[in-house]
């Protein structure tokens, strides 16, 4: 049995079991339907990306060749993805993205950008999901379903981890509550839950800082607050359902934590679905002071007209280089339209939409099976991702290399 | 009013991710699984009734981006006047991005036509875009 560290989603779970025999997965042990389905199509040739130049099967070397022809011709190349590649891979791609003088961004910037940034400048604080179980006293999970977007996270880093239950023995120790606009499995074991109508998440907040400055406020607003007046330690879990509801601009919502904090250690985690994300705005931030939306050409600039969307737009790269990541699958259909008119190179591990619509496709050895490395999870924390078995595909990192054009 | 008669409905429709549909994704790819469990749209009972669509049936989903035809499941629990959906390739085929009205895409809260719909469901291969040779 091998003991890995999931790379199926954002939450990192140690301790899955795998066995191998015969050189096929014969029994995964402890993963959730999501980790188990990802290590299975890892192991799954038909799942498996094959390298494809302009849809015909290639070699490896060929479609290294193309990509490096593709980049070493385009005028306004970008890179995008990284965010399930490790914090060595990323380290290679920024080089890249500077030797080629390309616009380089994440999924961040659509998402969970601006919550990270405030962890990283340190406007709003974080914690360990280590330092939970049994240490904090509220749970709120804020537009997140944590069994479908991160199925373990519950029982591995916070409810049902905690040992200490009620005197009646029948709950753990913990409020749990979470702000919904659904009826979810997940609001049903939740006490109180704040279910809130589409889209007015900010006027929520607004109801509860105006409470806390004195002002009036909803009936809920106030539990709300009752709740962070009687816990020494609180967990705020953001997920996408809040970040689309503000649009992406949470000024608000870090002055509400700033206020909650008077009465308790107000801290926040992102629900980062992907494995690497803020290991790409923590390293990019290190290196230009930005955690994403950067182009080199001419040095350094930054702002939201590199953003992969607003570029995408704008139909300005004549390249992209997309790595671990499935855009096509995510992006609203008039971007994905102006993906397809530009030359697409894709580094994959699975086959997905994007790599069936690519220029060039270079299959890869997957992050945490086939290559280890190290990636910071959704609270910060770094964690190594274990290689477990050989691979007959080269590593993200060793095609980077190959891109740049230095010895690997 | 009899099954026969219908109208059309405004109705927001509010995305959520489903671990089965990716689950699905991850083993199969983008094929029959995923498109049995991304092609739907849980819809308030009543509602259904003013949609004069039955449970199961197919509904059209259409706005000024697009238009896909999804099965509808009656589901109380949902409010009049919303919809509810799968984040998936059927719902970005709704989903706008238009940076003079908000910074990200509107990938949570679409505002749609539903209309019953006397054609099949979207087939997922009509779904998947690029240049797929």
């Amino acid at each position: 049995m091998a003991n890995l560290v999931c790379a199926g989603c954002g939450s990192l779970c140690d301790g899955i079991q795998v066995q191998i025999e015969e050189n096929r997965i014969a029994v995964i042990d402890k993963a959730c339907a999501k980790g188990a389905a990802f290590l299975n199509a890892l192991g799954n040739p038909k799942r498996r990306a094959i390298c494809l130049v302009n849809h015909k099967e290639v070699s490896s070397e060929k479609a290294i060749e193309e990509a490096k022809r593709l980049l070493s011709q385009s005028k306004r190349p970008l890179i995008f993805g990284l965010d399930n590649s490790t914090l060595e891979t990323q380290a290679i791609a920024f080089r890249l993205a500077e030797k080629l003088g390309a616009v380089l961004d994440d999924a961040s910037s659509f998402s969970y950008g601006e919550l990270i940034s405030s962890l990283l400048k340190g406007t709003l604080h974080g914690c360990s999901l280590s330092q939970i179980k049994d240490k904090a006293n509220l749970l709120m999970y804020w537009g997140s379903n944590p069994m479908h977007s991160h199925p373990r996270h519950l029982s591995e880093h916070s409810y049902y981890a905690y040992t200490e239950y009620d005197i009646a023995g029948w709950l753990p120790k913990v409020k749990l509550g979470c702000v919904e606009v659904r009826d979810t499995e997940f609001s049903y074991i939740c006490n109180p839950v704040f279910m809130l109508s589409p889209g007015k998440d900010r006027e929520f907040i607004q109801d509860v800082l105006s409470l806390i400055k004195g002002g009036n406020g909803t009936e809920e607003a106030k539990t709300f607050c009752d709740l962070f007046k009687l816990s020494r330690l609180s967990l705020i879990f953001c997920g996408r359902g809040l970040v689309y509801s503000l649009d992406g601009d949470f000024s608000l919502f870090n002055e509400m934590v700033g206020k909650l904090s008077q009465w308790t250690k107000a801290c926040v985690i992102p629900m980062i679905d992907d494995v690497n994300m803020f290991g790409f705005n923590k390293l990019l931030r290190q290196k230009t002071g930005h955690i994403n939306q950067v182009s080199f050409s001419g040095g350094v600039s930054h702002g939201p007209e590199f953003s992969f969307l607003e570029q995408l737009r704008k139909g300005l790269p004549d390249c992209i280089l997309i790595i671990g990541s499935d855009p096509i699958s995510t992006l609203p259909v008039s971007l994905r339209n102006n993906l397809a008119k530009t030359k697409v190179i894709c580094l994959s591990s699975l086959i997905t939409p994007t790599t069936k619509a690519a220029d060039v496709v270079i299959a890869t050895a997957a992050p945490g099976w086939e290559q280890g490395g190290k990636v910071i999870r959704m609270d910060g924390e770094e964690v190594r991702l274990i290689k477990v078995r050989e691979s007959a595909y080269p590593s993200e990192e060793e095609i980077l290399e190959r891109l740049l054009g230095e010895k690997i | 009013m009899s099954a026969l008669e219908s109208k059309n409905l405004e109705l927001v429709i509010i995305t959520y991710q489903d671990d089965f549909l990716k689950v699905a994704e991850i083993k199969e790819g983008v094929g029959g699984a995923y498109e049995k469990l991304a092609a739907v749209v849980g819809l308030s009972p009543d509602d259904l009734k003013l949609l004069g669509a039955g449970d199961g049936k197919p509904v059209e989903l259409k706005n000024a981006i697009g238009s896909i035809v999804v099965q509808a499941k009656s589901n109380p629990k949902v409010k009049p006047g919303t919809g509810q959906m799968p984040f998936s390739l059927y719902s970005i085929c709704l989903t706008g991005y238009d940076p003079a009205k908000s910074k990200l895409p509107n990938f949570k809260r679409i505002e749609v036509t539903a209309g019953a719909a006397n054609r099949n469901i979207t087939p997922i291969s009509e779904l998947q875009g690029g240049k797929v040779a």
